[in-house]
Parts: structure tokens; C-alpha cells; sequence
């Protein structure tokens, strides 16, 4: 069988699994599903499955990507699959794999913060035209101007939609948090929703 | 879930332990249910979790109508301290729902250092902590495991005490309450009813006087309270629940895997061990049974690791057939097995080829004592030869890494056994030399030393515990000793013994202590980071108590012992009996080879034991 793409969501409790635990997850979901995958060679094989742009912890997305490599499994995946994970994560769908991953360039997010006030106000912060956060990299924190990797789609009540740079660099939201609390005197809460990646023409990313 | 909770979790360490919502978890309608139970563990989820008895007793209750059963472990600091600042109180992992609102609350105990952790859930759930400022029928706190062979130290905390194994007893007492919630009894006709469930001890239903020198002079049952409490075991072990159907966390724990329980009991009579008592009698499943569960616990998981889990796992009469069964199915499914408490003298190195393809794990003995003088007193019935002759079979197989545990500070220990420990892990490395059949790899041999604590219902339970400073010399004069770079040491912190020895052979004025342990420290006591050694010091000071009352005091033979109440199946003078051969050096045979007599039998209709 060829390499596979399942999108999932993760969603209510199961946003506060960290990236190694969703993999452990699904690595035994594979395993009572019925579902062999290809393992790696060497001392130590593991299956070879990765997800693209790991969440942090605490949000929750509709639109996670996990590409394995399956050797055989049962006709229909889905629905074995989703009786063998945790609360909150769902697999939605299945394809062969299409384009590579490091093609997606851009996410999309909706943050719902506790009123439609507080969304207007986080949207005015972040129309600023410089936003500089403190960004920890491999080579130390490092301030980095968000402002040009940030796009704002419109606002929708307590809910406010965001296109955030995903790549070089990556900006996530909890930069934009960080953005938040450099401008705010009152903190800003929201609860973040990954809606879809993109890719740099900014189609959907599939 | 709750918006405050929300708010923290981002915050703290690996927060996928306080939320629930696991592969396997159950739930039901709140609103369908008479019985809310909470099944409480005074450690963080990652230990209780790994804990088989636990699992086995979620299940058991679920299986009742109307009973749903849910989880709350003890928060790590950091969640601790949140949930205080935010005002949320202790609440149970499937429904969310505050502690304070369950009806039983039932902890699983099997670590003495644990019990301040009890205390600090309570006081996070906003339970008042004393049993008397408790009026109402709900919540009941009560106890159960390893630890509760002497509850005394929690006595004026806990409503009730489960002795021995719950998987009966839990839902007889269940089913009880069902009864009183339906009738509405108070809790006074509660605890008086359910004193009379064999297995049930309900502490506030004995006075307890003391002598003038602080010992105790007897303890009176009141209100019909039997005057023994007998533990329950269950007597078929193959027709016992076994959690196949169980939760798999999401995040890693501990014992991340399937753990299979062999059997229960042990025929060895290790003469300073707790549960080589407590668990009798030997009662063992069929291999049948077993592989079946193993398969469908392995199919329902996911785990690609199963473990056998016993006392004693080479004295499974049946373990070469079970492994061969297991290892048809797992091999080519990767799956791995491991087998921990192999002993010395029956150590198969076939068995450990077949099992160990994939991965060679280290090898573990636990000779506990250096001498074979010592290893006599203590009824260690493994000879030097069985040692060396494992290690020999061990190191020609390829191993390169083995580990030995000793304890020190053993009843009759001189310094020439302690230093027999260095002599013992100089001949394994020897041995090594002789017959590695490859020498430039190296070879470890690590040697762990733990303290000798005397357990209740053991025949060393008379015994003091060494003095802290004669502990630390022992441990210097043993490194001292072994200076080969190929044998590593270490040891247990002799602060945390003194504590957990006071614990285990304490009496009920101990509640004082563990009150002002609870304020000055917490919970997490059975955590480096967290023990704090002179904060126990004072909080007996400061309760009027003498710690060395308890740890450093030969108890007498004739005297009156905090947990003398308790039954385990093995009698007194059993125990008397096996002490005095230890005095004089002399050993007593496993239970296979001759039975001595010690009572446990009795536990089982038609009386015959297993073993």
C-alpha cells in the first residue's frame, strides 16, 4: 500500500496532548485497528508516520495531517481507527498522499475570545504596524517583527480569524498571545482553532 | 470543560494527566447513577496509573449497575498550586466533577510515604480531614492495598480500612451503601453496619489505651465491631476480573504496558518481607487463562510489551509453557515480554534467550544480604553457587549488566556481612572475566543497598530499624570497599527509611504528625523534591511524640501491637516461630518443599494451599 495521508482533528481534552503523545497514540490506534505499518530499519524500528507542524499544547485543529506508510490494513480504515482513539481525536478523512508537506506555507486559525469586545481589541493590536515578540530559536530568543507573517481575515463576533506565516518563519499563537500581552494592559484569553493549512499561493493545502 | 481549568493547563507539566477523556475510559450518565465512587490514588497519575490493582478495581465497580467509578490521582506541585490560585478544587478525571460531591472515596494505599498525599487531596477537595468532623453519610473516605495491614497511622482520617484484596469486598461494601443512601441511614448506622463485613475495619469503633511508657495496653472493639479483622482474598483467581477492557493513557506512564499477574502469594518466606506474607496463600492462575487474557488485553491496547507480574515470577510452576504460548502469538507480532523477579537459584537462561530476542535488557538479582550467615537469618534461601552460577550462565549468554539489591541494616548484621557485599560483586565480576565471551565491551555490575524497614506481619516486625548514623556508616564503609570502576553503588536515602519505618509501624497518635506534615510540606512526600526530613522531625516533636519510639525500639513479644487486630491468614506464632530460627541462624524451606504451618491456608475453603 502507498503512503497514506489521514487528516484528523483534535479537539476538547485530547488539545492537551503533547506532539509525542498524539504519535504514541496513534502508533497503538494503528496497532487495535488492525493496521500494519512500515517500520524503519535499525536496532530500534518505529513506524514510519509523521504529522506535519505539531500543535501547541492547548489548541485544538480540524485540520492535523498524518502521512504513514501502510503495509496492509482493512478496506475501510476510518471507521476502525476512530473506534480505537481517545476522546477528541477523530479521524475525518483518508487519501494517498498529495503534495509534500513542506509545501504548506500558511495556517489558518479562528481564536474565540471570551466577548466580541475583546476580539475587536485584540484585532486592533494586532493592526499595529510592527509587533515584535521574543521568538526562542535553536540559535537563542531572538525578537522577531510578526507583523508582515500575520494576516487578519475578519472578525465575527468573539471570534476573529488569522492567517499566520507557517515555515520561515513560523509564527504561532501563542505569539500572537505574546503580542497580546506586550500590548494590553488586561490579558487577552482565546481559544485557538487550527481551520486549515495552506500552501504559498495561498490554495488549500490537501 | 471548566473555563479556569482551561486557563491552567497550558501552563503546567505534561497537563494530559488531569484531563481524562483516555482510550478506554468510562463514562455514564450522572444522572443514571445512585453511586458515585472515586477511586483515589495518593500519587501522580503516571504511577497510578502503572498500578494493576487499581485497574483491576475500576473495572470491577463499573461492572456494577448504577455505580459509576472514576479516577483522581494526586496533582504535581505545579498543578497544585495553580488549581489553589484559581479556586479549583480536586476533581475526578472522567465527569470533572469535584471530589467533595462523590459519595465513597476510596484510596488505593500501597507506599506508607503516601499518606500525607491522602491528607493534601482531601484538603484540595475541601474535605475536612478528620473522620469526626465528617457528620454526614457522604463522602465516606476509607482505604485499602498494601499499606492498610496497619491503618493506624491513618485511623483518625479514614471512616473505614479495607483489609487484603478488594475485588469482593469493594462491591459488598457498594452494594451497602447503595442500601443506606436508599434508606437513608446516618453514617454511625453505616460504620456499624459495614464493621460486620468481614475484611472491614472501622478504627473509630476501638477505644485504644495506652500503658504509662507509651506503649499501647489493648484496643477494645465498641458497638459490635469484631474483635479480629479478618483480610478477604479471592479464591479463584482464574474466574477473577482481570482488566483486559482497560484505559491505555495517552501520555506516558510508568509501567506502560501489559502487565499479566502470575499468581499471588509467594512460597519463599523471605523473613523481612511484607507481602510475602500479606499476599497468602499462593494462589496461581492456570496458563490458560492467562494466555487468553494476555492476547486480548495485548489486541484491546495496542501495547507491544506484556509483563509478568508476581512475587516470584521463576516459581510459576507453569511459566515455560505460558511463555512458549505467549511468545507464538507475540513474536511475529513484535511484541516483546519481560520477566522481572527472576530468582537466582532457578534462573533458566533459555527462558531468558527465547524471551529477550529483540532487546537485552539488564539482568536483576536480589540476593538482599552479602553473607550466606546473613542471607540464613533473613531466609534468603539463595547460595553464593546460585548467584555465580547465574551470572556465569548470564555472562557466557551475552549479558554484560547485571544488578544486585542488598539491604542493609539487617537484624544481626556485622560489619563483615556488610563488607561480604563488596566480596560478593568483586567474585560477579570475576565471573565475568572467566567467562565473557566478549571482554572489550565491559561489563556493569551495579550494587543497590535499601534500608532494612520492619514491616508489620512479618517475623521481623519486632525488630528496631538501624540508626541513621550506623546506616550512613555502613553505606561508606561498603563504598569504601568496592573500589573496582566496573561496580557502581548506590543506595537509599537512610531519612526517608527512618520515616517510612515509623509509618509503617505506627499507631494512631500518628494522625497528629501527619496533620502538620500536611501543612508544612504536602503531599508528595514519596518524592526526593519534596521530602523534607526535619519537617517529620519536628512534626513529632511538636505532636509530643518520640520517633524513636517506634524505629529504634526492640518491640517486645508479649507486647501489644498497633495492627494486632489485623488477621492476614499467617498466625502470630508462626511469625514468633520464624523470628526465633532467625536468631539462631537457621533457615526454614520454601512452602513447596515442606509446609510449616502458617495459617494462611485457613483463608481458603477446604484449606488447601496452592503453593
Amino acid at each position: 500500500m502507498p503512503e497514506l495521508r489521514f487528516r484528523f482533528e483534535k479537539r476538547g481534552r485530547s488539545a492537551y496532548l503533547s506532539h509525542l503523545d498524539v504519535m504514541r497514540t496513534f502508533q497503538r490506534a494503528f496497532i487495535r485497528a488492525g493496521i500494519r505499518l512500515r517500520h524503519s530499519e535499525g536496532f530500534n524500528p518505529h513506524p514510519k508516520m509523521s504529522i506535519a507542524q505539531p500543535l501547541q499544547l492547548g489548541c485544538e485543529s480540524v485540520c492535523e495531517v498524518l502521512d504513514v506508510s501502510v503495509l496492509e490494513g482493512p478496506e475501510d480504515m476510518v471507521s476502525p481507527l476512530n473506534a480505537a482513539l481517545p476522546e477528541g481525536l477523530r479521524i475525518l478523512s483518508v487519501s494517498e498522499a498529495g503534495s509534500h508537506v513542506r509545501e504548506i506555507a500558511w495556517s489558518r486559525w479562528a481564536l474565540t475570545f471570551a466577548s466580541p469586545g475583546e476580539a475587536e481589541r485584540g484585532s486592533e493590536i494586532l493592526h499595529a504596524p510592527a509587533l515584535i515578540v521574543e521568538k526562542k530559536t535553536k540559535r537563542g530568543v531572538n525578537p522577531l517583527d510578526i507583523a508582515p507573517h500575520l494576516r487578519i481575515e475578519g472578525r465575527e463576533g468573539a471570534r476573529l480569524t488569522l492567517t499566520l506565516r507557517a515555515g520561515e518563519p513560523t509564527v504561532n499563537t501563542g505569539d500572537v498571545a505574546k503580542a497580546f500581552a506586550g500590548a494590553s494592559e488586561a490579558p487577552l484569553g482565546f481559544r485557538a482553532l487550527r481551520l486549515c493549512f495552506l500552501n504559498e499561493k495561498m490554495a488549500e493545502f490537501l | 470543560m471548566d473555563a479556569l481549568l482551561e486557563a491552567i493547563l497550558p501552563k503546567v507539566q505534561k497537563p494530559a494527566r488531569y484531563t481524562g477523556g483516555e482510550f478506554g475510559e468510562i463514562i455514564k450518565d450522572k444522572h443514571e447513577v445512585e453511586v458515585r465512587f472515586a477511586l483515589c490514588f495518593p500519587d501522580t497519575y503516571e504511577i497510578g496509573m502503572s498500578n494493576l490493582g487499581l485497574r483491576i478495581l475500576y473495572g470491577v465497580l463499573n461492572k456494577l449497575p448504577g455505580v459509576w467509578c472514576e479516577r483522581v490521582f494526586e496533582p504535581w506541585s505545579d498543578m497544585a498550586e495553580a488549581m489553589t490560585a484559581s479556586g479549583i478544587p480536586l476533581y475526578a478525571l472522567e465527569s470533572g466533577d469535584p471530589l467533595r460531591d462523590f459519595d465513597l472515596i476510596g484510596f488505593s494505599v500501597g507506599y506508607e510515604m503516601s499518606f500525607p498525599g491522602i491528607l493534601h487531596m482531601l484538603k484540595m477537595a475541601g474535605i475536612p480531614l478528620r473522620s469526626g468532623e465528617r457528620k454526614g453519610l457522604t463522602p465516606l473516605i476509607f482505604a485499602g492495598g498494601a499499606c492498610m495491614y496497619n491503618p493506624e497511622p491513618m485511623a483518625d482520617f479514614l471512616d473505614f480500612a479495607l483489609i487484603g484484596e478488594g475485588e469482593e469486598l469493594d462491591a459488598e461494601v457498594t452494594e451497602l451503601f447503595r442500601t443506606a443512601k436508599r434508606e437513608g441511614w446516618s453514617k454511625e448506622e453505616f460504620l456499624r453496619r459495614v464493621s460486620r463485613i468481614e475484611g472491614v475495619y472501622v478504627p473509630s469503633l476501638y477505644d485504644v489505651t495506652y500503658l504509662p511508657d507509651g506503649r499501647i495496653g489493648k484496643m477494645t472493639p465498641r458497638e459490635g465491631a469484631p474483635g479480629k479483622i479478618r483480610k478477604r482474598i479471592v479464591e479463584n483467581l482464574d474466574g477473577a476480573d482481570y482488566p483486559v477492557h482497560t484505559i491505555i493513557p495517552s501520555t506516558e506512564i510508568v509501567h506502560d504496558r501489559t502487565m499479566l499477574e502470575l499468581f499471588r502469594g509467594c512460597i519463599r518466606g523471605c523473613r523481612f518481607c511484607q507481602a510475602g506474607y500479606t499476599y497468602r496463600p499462593v494462589r496461581a492462575k492456570k496458563a490458560e487463562t492467562l494466555l487468553n487474557q494476555a492476547v486480548e488485553a495485548l489486541k484491546w491496547s495496542g501495547y507491544e510489551e506484556v509483563s509478568l507480574t508476581s512475587l516470584s515470577t521463576s516459581d510459576f510452576r507453569e511459566l515455560g509453557a505460558l511463555c512458549d504460548g505467549l511468545l507464538t502469538w507475540c513474536e511475529p507480532r513484535s511484541v516483546s515480554l519481560s520477566l522481572p523477579s527472576l530468582r537466582a537459584d532457578n534462573f533458566s537462561l533459555e527462558l531468558m534467550q527465547r524471551v529477550q530476542k529483540v532487546r537485552k535488557s539488564g539482568l536483576t538479582f536480589a540476593p538482599e544480604a552479602g553473607s550466606q550467615r546473613l542471607r540464613d537469618i533473613i531466609n534468603k534461601n539463595v547460595t553464593e553457587e546460585d548467584l555465580m552460577n547465574a551470572c556465569r550462565t548470564a555472562f557466557s549468554g551475552g549479558w554484560s549488566s547485571v544488578k544486585l539489591y542488598f539491604m542493609l541494616g539487617l537484624p544481626g548484621e556485622t560489619d563483615e556481612d556488610v563488607l561480604a557485599i563488596a566480596d560478593l560483586a568483586q567474585k560477579v565480576y570475576q565471573v565475568w572475566r572467566e567467562v565473557s565471551p566478549n571482554r572489550s565491551r565491559g561489563v556493569r555490575i551495579t550494587v543497590s543497598t535499601a534500608c532494612f524497614i520492619p514491616k508489620p506481619l512479618t517475623p521481623f516486625q519486632w525488630y528496631p530499624q538501624d540508626s541513621r548514623e550506623e546506616l550512613v556508616r555502613k553505606q561508606k564503609l561498603l563504598k569504601d570497599a568496592m573500589r573496582n570502576k566496573a561496580i557502581s553503588y548506590s543506595w537509599h536515602a537512610p531519612d526517608v527509611s527512618y520515616i517510612e519505618a515509623a509509618l509503617a509501624v505506627g499507631d494512631r497518635r500518628l494522625g497528629q504528625v501527619l496533620e502538620k506534615v500536611l501543612d508544612s510540606c504536602g503531599g508528595l512526600q514519596a518524592w526526593e523534591e519534596y521530602f523534607d526530613y526535619d519537617a517529620w522531625l519536628s512534626a513529632f516533636r511538636d505532636s509530643g511524640l518520640d520517633s524513636d519510639f517506634y524505629v529504634r525500639r526492640a518491640r517486645g513479644e508479649e507486647e501489644f501491637l498497633p495492627w494486632d487486630l489485623i488477621d492476614d491468614g499467617v498466625t502470630k506464632a508462626h511469625l514468633l516461630r520464624e523470628k526465633h530460627l532467625s536468631e539462631e541462624g537457621k533457615v526454614s524451606p520454601d512452602c513447596r518443599k515442606q509446609c510449616l504451618g502458617c495459617g494462611a491456608n485457613r483463608l481458603l475453603k477446604g484449606g488447601k494451599c496452592d503453593a
